[in-house]
């Protein structure tokens, strides 16, 4: 700043030299007087300018009320990478992923700051922005000592999320941490929430904010190579390489690779050629399991070998690094290892609820951010050799869009899926036996371009939960009755014949691919199964459901009048997530449009809006012609609801708390 | 040998440059009115600057040539051998400075440009020279004549 000011004053003495030099030497004292006068004046101008319209520089080593941006350890930051790969800088931009993690400013906040008052659990909040700087004020309600005035008022000094949902953090000075603010903010629905009910997570009286958890956990894959730094006296110095997912996260530290490319001569050697430049990693030219685990660093749970390496990353940061072997570093938390493995049972024991929210009963993971877990447990990638393939991430995601991809680049980043791979062509890649419709039709015993001719449907079905929504499940699999019996996960055949039975998927099964019929109780043989599941199962079975029965492909399957009648039994559901999903699913609905749902609902508020939901079901039943009915679906032939069978249903629902862990 | 044939030589060579320099710009400025990818994209943003610097250099050694041309006519008749330096110095700079920028845009490599951009380092020397030998040159100009 310094050096620039000084240059900016010499040039501009040197510039005025020639004209002073003639006015000095001219006749006319007047004019050559004016002509000094005005050129000293815009040039004071310019001067002013240039010294007060200067953005301010923050100097991140003298911030101190939120983690740092240092660069150490080999990280350059994705500034440094720009340069030599604008294209990839640019397709990695497009991305998600540099925006997982950032510092607020009023081009990035995407959450309301409208100063409008909320309440919310008996507590008064105002999202309100002053100047540059955002604010969670929590104001007095009228109980408290000081009602209306402000209360406590925090300032935002971080925000993690810019797809779904943004979730702000506040710093907590004691122990140099971050916590949540109460509220996140739904980008697509332009709602804010309270954090906790984004999140399949057991009812709470109180306002929930999570203390510690960005610095414990979040840093580790929210940031490019971040780093707690707890220190001996238990405080933290959390420091980062970049906010963010950035380049070096995938591709390693790239100090090395800078240094040695400042060389022409060996920069054009590598672009000449088709030698990999070693002092990077290239993630698409590893091995596949290598560089799955890549993407698994994040995509994956992963728990320390032993406390004494907890602390380890805790005070210096992962010892992972792109490209290494990382089972080396870390150890997989796979449930079928339980058993002979004391370590992963000792943590198993300490968070039981962790355990069950995070997987299926057979190890399939059932929230999102897990996607490496199913991927291993796929015969795509246990059964397949470099001959015929090995099923990695990169078989269908794309980390940089691919050249000449015709989609828009928000399209892309939704998934960063590469093109053609959002259909059966993901899999014909290498089944490409199946590339002839009637192979394909032959095998799956449904239309061509049907729901159900699609390899996706039946084979990743929507089993796993995250971000109030269900995505489809990594693991490649096949429909089973038995598992389905076994863990409780709805089955991709029931999950789109909203209005079948257990035994009506078993006998298919064993009509037509020879799987043997189950033993199967009457509930199984009478009742969907997905009503079912929607009545009586956990909280995340149930978040599940409400979601399919407002999924396309299920009800243009199922019918699509009498779904909304069980979406209306959801309206009333303990767990703010599954009541807000079944909300999002009815108002889809004809008719039901205008319903209205805030998170901030009394109980009594719920039941009236449910009844008037409901209402407007039963208008529809009696006015509809060809009103599906049948015993599966609890609709009696004279249209009237089995309304004690749902009951009954409803009464054995399994109430065990639980926290489904994204 | 007389100043008259280098002066029409640069003059000529100069305009046509120009001209074709020029030309280049409005075929730049159309690629930006059609937003046409292979131009404007960021992973291309090496081959866009590497013709725009083609542009650049290209019209501005042009108005070098046609500056050379009128200069040659104040100096005086003899001492060609100065002239005869600066002219080809001139004149390949003007080859081998634009025309390596335009082909160094026309394969990239991520950041870098194709090799052809080696073209453009000796274009650079010869300019260099060509301008030490104008501007020795233009110390004899005699302002009476």
């Amino acid at each position: 700043m310094v050096f620039e000011g000084l240059l900016f004053c010499v040039v501009l003495i040197v510039g005025h030299v020639p004209l002073a030099v003639s006015a000095w030497r001219s006749r006319s004292r007047t004019l050559a007087t004016a002509a000094v006068l005005l050129l000293g004046v815009v040039s004071a101008v310019s001067a002013l300018a240039m010294f007060r319209y200067r953005e301010p520089v923050i100097v991140e080593e003298t911030i101190d009320d939120r983690p740092v941006r240092v660069t150490a350890d080999g990280y350059v930051s994705s500034d440094t990478c720009r340069s030599c790969h604008p294209g990839h800088y640019q397709s990695w931009q497009d991305s998600y992923h540099p925006r997982m993690t950032q510092v607020p400013s009023p081009d990035k906040v995407l959450g309301d700051f409208d100063g409008i008052d909320r309440e919310f659990r008996g507590r008064r909040f105002r999202f309100e922005q002053r100047e540059n700087k955002f604010w969670f004020v929590e104001l007095s309600t009228a109980s408290s000592a000081s009602a209306g005035g402000e209360h406590v008022a925090r300032p935002v000094v971080l925000m993690t999320g810019s797809h779904h949902l943004q979730v702000y953090w506040y710093w907590i000075e004691e122990t140099r941490e971050l916590a949540t603010m109460p509220y996140v903010f739904l980008i697509e629905e332009k709602v804010w929430i309270p954090y906790d009910a984004s999140f399949v997570t057991p009812p709470r009286d109180t306002i929930y904010d999570d203390r510690g958890l960005w610095t414990r956990g979040c840093i580790r894959c929210h940031t490019t190579h971040g780093i707690p730094g707890l220190g001996p006296t238990g405080g933290f110095e959390p420091t980062v390489a970049e906010f963010g997912i950035a380049c070096e996260a995938c591709h390693g530290p790239g100090e090395a690779h800078v240094r040695a490319n400042r060389d022409p001569q060996r920069r054009y050697r590598y672009h000449l050629g088709e030698d990999d430049d070693m002092t990077v990693v290239h993630p698409s030219h590893l091995a596949s399991a290598t560089s799955s685990q890549l993407c698994g660093q994040c995509h994956g749970v992963w728990v320390p070998f032993s406390d004494e390496e907890d602390l380890e990353f805790l005070a210096h940061g992962d010892a992972y690094r792109p490209g290494e072997e990382i089972t080396k570093k870390r150890l997989l938390f796979d449930i079928k290892s339980l058993p002979e493995n004391p370590w992963l049972q000792e943590i198993g024991k300490r968070q039981p609820l962790w355990v069950r929210g995070a997987f299926w009963s057979d190890g399939m993971a059932r929230v999102t951010g897990r996607e490496y877990h199913g991927l291993i447990q796929s015969p795509c990638y246990t059964h397949g050799d470099e001959q015929q393939g090995i099923l990695s991430c990169f078989s269908c995601h794309s980390m940089h869009r691919t050249e000449g991809d015709p989609r828009p680049s928000s399209e892309w980043a939704d998934d960063q899926l590469k093109p053609g791979m959002r259909g059966d062509r993901a899999c014909l890649q290498c089944h490409g036996e199946y590339q002839e419709a009637a192979r394909r039709v032959a095998h799956t015993h449904h239309e061509p371009d049907s729901p159900g001719s699609h390899c996706y449907n039946c084979h990743m079905p929507y089993t796993t939960y995250g971000l109030l929504k269900a995505i489809r499940s990594h693991k490649i699999d096949s429909p089973s009755v038995q598992e389905t019996q076994r863990t409780g996960r709805p089955n991709a055949c029931n999950q789109c014949h909203l209005d079948k039975t257990l035994a009506w998927t078993a006998e298919h099964l064993e009509q037509w691919y020879g799987i043997a019929l189950p033993t199967l109780t009457e509930d199984e043989k009478n009742v969907s199964a997905s009503v079912r599941l929607l009545l009586q199962g956990d909280a995340g079975q149930r978040a599940l459901m409400a979601w399919s029965f407002g999924w396309d492909s299920a009800l243009e399957a199922s019918g699509s009048e009498w779904p909304p009648l069980y979406l209306v039994q959801l309206l009333d559901d303990p767990y703010d997530a599954v009541r807000y999903i079944a909300y999002r699913s009815l108002r889809r609905f004809p008719g039901y449009e205008d319903c209205q749902f805030t998170f901030a609902q009394s109980k009594d508020l719920r039941n009236f809006q449910a009844k008037r939901a409901m209402d407007i079901f039963r208008a529809q039943l009696a006015s509809t012609h060809n009103f599906p009915t049948g015993d599966a679906i609890l609709i009696r032939p004279d249209r009237s609801v089995d309304g004690r069978e749902i009951d009954r249903l409803g009464r054995y629902r399994d109430n065990t708390p639980i926290t489904l862990q994204e | 040998m007389s100043h008259v044939p280098y002066s029409r030589r640069h003059l000529c060579f100069g305009w046509w440059s120009v001209l074709v320099f020029l030309t280049l710009g409005g075929v730049l400025e159309a690629l930006h009115g059609f937003k046409v990818g292979w131009y404007l994209d960021v992973s291309n943003e090496a081959r866009r600057l590497m013709w725009t610097l083609a542009h650049a250099h290209g019209v501005l050694l042009g108005l070098v040539h046609v500056g050379f041309g009128l200069t040659v006519r104040l100096l005086p008749v003899a001492e060609a051998s100065w002239k005869r330096w600066a002219s080809s110095c001139l004149i390949g700079a003007s080859v081998l400075l634009p025309g390596g920028f335009f082909l160094g845009g026309l394969v990239t490599h991520g950041g870098d440009p194709g090799l052809a951009i080696l073209l453009a380092p000796p274009g650079a020397l010869l300019l260099l020279i060509a301008i030490v030998l104008i501007a020795r040159a233009t110390g004899s100009i005699d302002e009476s004549s």
